[in-house]
């Protein structure tokens, strides 16, 4: 089945960027997030207050501690695994949560590992479409 | 304010804004579809908000949590998490 989505643009920029309405599901919560899909990105990455909502008691020292970088320098991660909804249609994958996303940042990244496996990803930017098939 | 200036060559249109030295975006301007979010922006820049699946803005706080615990309490059982960027920037990466 494929899914097929608009760019977006936010700001007076005018950037159209490929966001998604993606749901997150990690024991037995889900949430409803808007993400871009970031071909540059190793793993889907999720800003730590996202885990918080998921999951409000979660130790986080029982997770998986990694080290990410960017332009921006470094950054302490959390591995969890989760399932990725798009349309009812879910994957598992590992994902990355970070509380030192940068305020510039969106929140919700799919990348490669996961979501870039899962899916066969065209970007249509002649007409501002991305699909996912 | 920034003035943008429109420029068109053929069937694109190059928009560049003046005031942000932001980067020239081409757009096939005979396809273009795009959703424009920048009603989000201003009011929000920085904060997460709560949407409907129309973009629609429920709530909006700098607390991810707070903003879907009143999501919620307002009856969207499914509201969309987003969180505004705190500047207009381009991305890489």
């Amino acid at each position: 089945m494929a899914h097929t989505f608009k760019y977006q643009t936010i700001g007076k920029s005018n950037l159209p960027r490929p966001f998604l309405p993606l749901t997150l599901r990690f024991q037995n919560r889900s949430l409803k997030i808007k993400a871009l899909v970031d071909s540059g990105a190793d793993f889907c990455m999720f800003n730590g207050e996202l885990l918080t909502i998921l999951s409000p008691d979660l130790d986080l020292n029982t997770l998986e501690k990694i080290t990410l970088g960017g332009i921006g320098g470094t950054a302490t991660g959390y591995v969890t695994h989760l399932e990725i909804g798009m349309d009812n249609a879910f994957i598992s994958v590992p994902a990355v949560f970070s509380f030192e996303f940068s305020p510039d940042e969106f929140g919700g990244l799919a990348g490669q590992l996961g979501f870039f496996d899962a899916f066969k990803i065209q970007f249509d930017r002649t007409n501002l479409l991305i699909e996912l098939k | 304010m920034p003035r943008s200036r429109k420029f068109r060559y053929q069937q694109y249109t190059l928009l560049y804004q003046t005031s942000c030295k932001q980067a020239a975006i081409w757009y096939n301007s005979s396809t273009m579809q795009i959703v424009d979010l920048s009603k989000v922006f201003e009011p929000f820049k920085g904060m997460w908000v709560a949407l409907t699946d129309s973009d629609q803005v429920i709530s909006a706080h700098k607390s991810a949590k707070k903003v879907y615990d009143e999501a919620m309490k307002k009856g969207y059982k499914e509201p969309i998490l987003f969180k505004v960027p705190l500047h207009d920037l381009p991305h890489i990466g």
